[in-house]
């Protein structure tokens, strides 16, 4: 929170619906992503009463496995998700030159996607319980964007309360954000109602993945019958009938949920794409490349736990990836801009003179270091020996203040800015206004770990045991 | 505390409102909502708020999924099979001791539930401990479905939830059984918290039973044990926690409960009653007006987190957002803020108003950001024109 | 007479001993841990150790978290260990601070370089990169200084370059913490990246032996009963006697509005500590009336002048503006409290945030408390790790600066909090009961600042 936040809230709130709070997208959204909604049974973490799954918003494909207990009925759900997820995942976006994208309507939706990558990532696929390969593969991807989900700026899954949050305002609390109902009704209530009148009656609306009570009383009922008609058989001749009640159950609970899904996806897609978001995509397609050679190419799974090594690598990478985050919105997107002109981490004002010919002593020769003044009526308070960089070329060299100066402007100082670089770079031009700012290149060296655990991060003896991965066997 | 004469008149304020006996999870919600003096008072008075709305459009949706209770009694039963054989191998294992003579006993099978089979579980649990302390050879070394009991604003309360009390080696250990899972080791750290909160409060207890009986308070370990499933089944699996500042804080939180006498002493006689706004007889609107009511008389202290916590949170949040109170949006917006008392007067504040001498650090702030805003943001950009697509 | 306690400088010399003594005669893959209070000469135990190492023919690597720290290091065993050379490995664009560098020390960016010396000095990041590179070469015995501020990622790296190490630090620190969303991931795992150097060696060589330092040179006698709240189960007294250290206040002259500001300065001199309060009320966290509180004692201070005795000198000396440091917890805090002393020509005086003062000493510390002002608790602001640096800095004084309703703030029903798996300590928890015993114990010292109350506390 910051003071441009409490400025947008007290604008939503006089607005009586949510404003933006980006002046361009932060995310990208591919062509043709594919949205993913899942149910589970009451507090059973790792059941998936019913998924839903497409492309488009007017076409789903739903699986309800009916007894969501039972192992049997179970995978043969996810099954048939993990065929259609399977070839998509793996070159069906490839083929249509993007890469595969799924997007979930909140984080209860992600953390069941981690859930079930855990229960499935690590099945045996030999044995009395043998689970089919396809379903394996299925847990680790599912698990990989879990995972991946993680990461600063990735944008491989969208969680859409996230992204809604990133580009709105509202008068909503954070814990009340994480309705997308109630959240799209902030930004988009229907006609007559106020945001807020719009999001009180919306966050009624249960979209899952943990059902409310009132869902789960009737589930409940129907759930007893479908038991005891089908005895614990399994035959999918006899289950498949069964069934049908169960599914108009889940069918009519999906359909909350997946036009809201579209329409919240179709309008942040209406914003422009900030600039370096393609370049992030770049940094998602290397990991998804990682991810293919080692779940398919090697055919391991991942480890249940980070090792040592494991853990401080994605500690430091995060680190680096939140810096990078924060310094490519705020050179993509001038709102973003705001807190760091608010705080002492970055100076707008009116260039008035650009020195292209001033040159100082370097070690050996005069080298040319062109100067850029700058007025602003900003308080003005950078550390002296803050490296800036413009936000209109910040990939280019930083520049240091050299001077401030009072202007005769009333209320105004004159910075005096040297560009550490002689090559002919772009550079503002005089009369035009311009933001310097601590955000440029990129700041971090990188970490350096030996190849093997020291002996200070291993236990002395081996009497560190594995933890067994447990076979599922049991029906209820 | 309890004179017969506050006891009487919070009776007489709960007025045939749903009740709700104390018990570990009404303390949890009192410590989350303790500087709600309406809050206070409810639960001085018994009254379950989760239903004191219901057929209102600010009813809570409270409530836990059949399912929810099922896993928890098929983790619990899996537990208990023959002769609590899988609970007593894990927690063996946690505590580094082979039990060679397992000797549980279940006071669930052996008294019937209600609230007379709670007071005859917790006579059946103080003997039970009394034995064990005893040291005799052959006393239990698991009690399933103890009951312990206290006096919270003036009535007894019963403290059970499905802890067990287990004698692995020494001292004394208290444990909870949870049916959420601990994955690769690591659990849901605000579910853990909170059964490590409420295994402090049987410690506690413990400790104080231990004392009455002449024993050792030490007799009772520092270390809690969580019993929760192992990573994607039905296995135990136990985590130990040492819970002694919990216990510090379990011993404040049954401290500071509310001064029954004190409040309602405290009350003026046109206070409406619980029971008039929970009258299902009763227009919505009308109950609706005496719950407002009763909030403005008593005093309330809204937060978002409220919402998950409290049957009356909906309308506290509706009261905030009528006023515009910052409280509606959370911490850490408040703490930016203070002194302006709504976001309305934040609005023209940014727009330039001029301040009040308390409002003049926060506005100089917000008047910037908006001077920023305004300077800098020009119409999002748009890739094409909106078209709707609500159909 | 001695200035010092004897019998504490005595116990404690024996402790390093028996610490160094320890880490000599360890088996390879073994460690030796030794916990300090602050300010217990944990930099004059290292060179102890190090000479100890030498003197066996050992060869040596010094690692610390920071660039400062080494360089104090570096200057450190080049005085006592001349003319014995110190190599210092540094980052390319980090050379050593000083002009004139030690004699005998050979700052350098070459591990190449340094490896041909028996002592290497770096920082921890330095030295692990230089080794997973392969230029640096093993040593015999790896020091690690202020091992409670290094994370497991610091330690990882240099975890190879001996078989055996002796970790110093002092247990009251700031934890290692990260900006990375989610960096509580691994809370409870033995793999935490965000464990300590110490917590790293706890998990995987439980049978680690550890050496409590039960002396602090920085602090005087009267610092006690205030900061022992920070080391539970780990007594400690201080090196110089009671009465010792002195600050004498030049007399005040009249000045209006300033006889607060006076009673705060002569309760802080007499006794070395002063919790001054203002009214009380809900601020911003760059409250402009603490800062202009802050700023008037500060000048009050410089405008009377003040003179400090202690065990060092015979002599009285006069306090200089550079000998005074504030604590602030946030970065604006420091931008703005540093721009409004400037403007009153008090450019000397040191402005930072805790975890920076960390390992740094003043002769009298101003300390804006974390919890000053604030409408709830939450877990930066009750680490109790901040309190810990922000009031153990000092050797003649401490003055905390607040509002009057801070105290409220840990006072009834500690908040819930979240537990982990594997991780028994509470920092949220620990930090309020932290925070509830400070002020109790600074309870004697409270005097109030006048201005304006804030806004009431939201109830």
């Amino acid at each position: 929170m910051n003071y441009l936040d409490v400025v947008l809230a007290a604008r939503a709130r006089a607005a009586g619906r949510a404003v933006r709070s980006a002046s361009v997208r932060h995310r990208h959204i591919a062509a043709r992503p594919l949205a993913m909604v899942f149910w589970q049974l009451g507090a059973e973490p790792f059941t998936a009463a019913a998924v839903a799954w497409g492309h488009r918003p007017d076409r789903r494909s739903m699986a309800v496995p009916g007894e969501p207990r039972d192992r049997t009925l179970a995978f043969r759900a996810l099954s048939r998700v993990a065929e259609e997820f399977n070839p998509w995942f793996e070159y069906g976006a490839a083929g249509e030159g993007d890469l595969p994208q799924v997007v979930l309507p909140n984080a209860g939706n992600l953390a069941m996607l981690g859930r079930l990558g855990r229960r499935l990532a690590y099945l045996p696929t030999t044995g009395e319980h043998a689970a089919s390969d396809e379903l394996v593969r299925f847990g680790r991807h599912l698990q990989f964007l879990h995972e991946h989900a993680r990461y600063p700026g990735q944008q491989l899954v969208l969680v859409l309360t996230d992204l809604l949050r990133t580009h709105w305002a509202t008068e909503l609390s954070h814990l009340e954000t994480q309705s997308l109902p109630a959240l799209d009704a902030a930004i988009e209530p229907p006609a007559k109602k106020s945001g807020h009148e719009a999001a009180f009656a919306a966050e009624r609306v249960e979209i899952g993945p943990a059902p409310g009570h009132d869902d789960d009383t009737v589930l409940s009922g129907l759930l007893d019958t479908f038991n005891a008609v089908r005895a614990k058989s399994t035959d999918e001749s006899l289950v498949a009938p069964l069934r049908g009640p169960i599914e108009a159950h889940f069918s009519a609970r999906i359909d909350r949920a997946w036009p809201l899904v579209w329409r919240c996806l179709d309008r942040e897609r209406q914003l422009l794409e900030g600039a370096s978001v393609a370049e992030r995509w770049k940094t998602d397609e290397a990991a998804l490349g990682r991810h293919f050679s080692w779940a398919i190419a090697s055919g391991r799974p991942l480890a249940t736990k980070d090792s040592s090594r494991a853990a401080a690598w994605k500690l430091h990478s995060w680190e680096a990836a939140v810096a990078e985050l924060e310094m490519n919105e705020a050179v993509d997107d001038p709102m973003r801009m705001i807190p760091a002109l608010m705080s002492g981490r970055a100076v707008r004002g009116k260039v008035i003179a650009v020195d292209l010919e001033n040159r100082v002593q370097g070690a050996t020769r005069r080298i040319r270091r062109p100067l850029v003044t700058l007025e602003t009526d900003q308080p003005l308070t950078l550390p002296s020996d803050v490296e800036l960089y413009w936000s209109g070329a910040a990939k280019t060299a930083a520049y240091q203040i050299q001077e401030v100066l009072p202007s005769k402007k009333k209320g105004c100082t004159r910075l005096v800015l040297e560009h550490q670089t002689q090559s002919n770079v772009p550079r503002p031009a005089s009369g035009s206004m311009a933001t310097f700012s601590v955000y440029g290149r990129s700041p971090r060296p990188p970490l350096m770990l030996p190849d093997h655990d020291p002996w200070t991060h291993t236990a002395p003896a081996s009497s560190a045991k594995s933890d067994d991965i447990e076979t599922e066997g049991e029906n209820p | 505390m309890g004179s017969v004469d506050a006891l009487g008149r919070l009776e007489q304020l709960r007025a045939g409102a749903a009740e709700r006996s104390p018990d570990v999870r009404t303390l949890a919600r009192f410590a989350s909502t303790a500087q709600c003096r309406v809050a206070n008072l409810g639960f001085a008075a018994r009254v379950d708020f989760d239903k004191l709305l219901l057929g209102t459009r600010f009813a809570a949706p409270f409530g836990q999924s059949p399912f929810a209770f099922r896993r928890g009694l098929v983790f619990e039963e899996r537990l208990r099979a023959d002769g609590h054989q899988s609970l007593f191998a894990a927690l063996g294992e946690a505590l580094g001791q082979n039990v060679v003579s397992p000797r549980p006993v279940n006071l669930r099978e052996r008294i019937a539930g209600g609230k007379r089979g709670m007071a005859a579980r917790a006579t059946a649990t103080e003997e039970v401990v009394a034995d064990v302390l005893s040291g005799r050879r052959g006393a239990p070394n698991l009690l399933d479905g103890a009951v312990l009991t206290r006096e919270v604003c003036g009535v007894p309360a019963y403290f059970e939830a499905d802890a067990v009390l287990a004698r692995v080696g020494e001292p004394l250990h208290a444990g909870e059984i949870k049916s959420f899972p601990t994955v690769d080791g690591q659990a849901d750290a605000d579910k853990l918290g909170a059964a490590v909160a409420q295994v402090a409060i049987y410690v506690l207890l413990l400790r104080e039973l231990a004392a009455r009986l002449g024993r050792d308070a030490d007799a009772i370990s520092n270390e809690a044990l969580i019993i929760t499933a192992k990573n994607t089944g039905l296995q135990p699996a136990v985590i130990r926690k040492p819970v002694a500042r919990e216990v510090q804080r379990a011993a404040r939180l049954l401290a500071a409960v509310p001064n029954a006498p004190e409040l309602a002493a405290s009350l003026s006689s046109r206070t409406p009653t619980f029971g008039s706004v929970s009258d299902p007889s009763a227009p919505a609107e009308a109950r609706i007006e005496r719950a407002e009511t009763l909030l403005e008389r008593v005093g309330t202290h809204y937060q978002p987190e409220c919402l998950a916590a409290c049957g009356l949170s909906r309308l506290c949040r509706q009261r905030a957002h009528r006023s515009g109170s910052p409280d509606r949006m959370g911490a850490s917006f408040t703490r930016l803020v203070p002194g302006v008392p709504s976001l309305d007067r934040l609005g023209e504040l940014a727009a330039g108003a001029p301040p009040k001498a308390s409002e003049a650090s926060v506005a100089e702030q917000v008047a910037l950001a908006a001077h920023h805003l305004d300077e800098l943001v020009p119409v999002p950009a748009l890739v094409r024109n909106r078209r709707r697509v609500r159909q | 007479m001695s200035p010092y306690d004897d019998e504490v400088v005595a116990q404690a010399d024996a402790v390093v001993r028996a610490a160094i003594d320890a880490v000599l005669a360890a088996r390879p893959r073994e460690a030796v841990v030794v916990t300090a209070p602050a300010g217990a000469g944990k930099s004059y135990a290292i060179v102890s150790g190090v000479a100890a190492a030498r003197s066996k023919g050992l060869r040596v690597a010094v690692g610390t978290p920071t660039n400062e720290q080494a360089h104090d290091l570096v200057r450190a065993l080049a005085k006592r260990l001349a003319p014995e050379r110190i190599a210092f490995l540094h980052a390319k664009h980090r050379p050593f601070p000083d002009d004139q560098p030690p004699k005998n020390a050979r700052p350098t960016h070459d591990a190449h370089e340094a490896s041909v010396e028996a002592i290497v000095v770096g920082t921890l990041s330095k030295l692990a990169d230089a080794h997973a590179r392969g230029d640096l070469a093993r040593v015999d015995l790896l020091f690690v200084d202020e091992a409670y501020q290094a994370n497991a990622v610091q330690y990882y790296g240099v975890g190879d370059l001996a078989p055996r190490h002796l970790l110093m630090g002092d247990s009251g620190q700031l934890a290692p913490f990260s900006a990375a969303p989610d960096a509580d991931r691994w809370r409870g795992l033995a793999t935490d990246p965000l464990l300590t150097a110490v917590e790293v060696l706890r998990r995987h060589h439980p049978s680690t032996r550890e050496f409590k330092l039960p002396i602090t040179r920085r602090l005087d006698p009267r610092a006690l009963p205030v900061v022992q709240a920070f080391y539970p189960g780990h007594p400690f007294k201080a090196a110089v006697k009671h009465g010792v250290r002195r600050m004498v206040l030049g007399k005040p002259t009249a000045a209006r509005g300033m006889a607060a500001f006076d009673a705060v300065l002569d309760h802080a001199a007499e006794h070395g500590w002063a919790h001054a309060e203002l009214p009380a009320g809900v601020v911003l966290a760059a409250d402009p009336e603490t800062i202009a509180a802050i700023v008037r004692l500060l000048k009050r201070l410089v405008e009377r002048g003040a003179f400090v005795r202690s065990e060092r000198r015979a002599t009285k000396a006069t306090l200089l503006a550079s000998d005074i440091a504030v604590a602030v917890s946030h970065r604006d805090q420091r931008s703005l409290l540093r721009e409004a002393l400037d403007a009153v020509d008090l450019q000397d005086v040191v402005v930072d945030t805790a975890n920076k003062l960390q390992g740094r000493t003043f002769e009298v510390l101003v300390a804006w408390h974390p919890l000053a002002g604030l409408d709830g608790t939450d877990e930066f602001h009750v680490d109790h790790g901040r309190l810990c640096v922000m009031l153990t800095r000092h050797r003649h004084a401490c003055i905390v600066v607040g509002r009057a309703s801070d105290r409220e703030l840990v006072q009834g029903i500690p908040p819930a909090s979240p537990s982990y798996a594997g991780y028994d300590a509470n920092p949220a928890m620990d930090g309020w009961y932290v925070h509830e015993a400070v002020f109790a114990a600074l309870a004697d010292h409270r005097l109030p600042l006048p201005g304006g109350t804030g806004a009431p506390r939201r109830r």
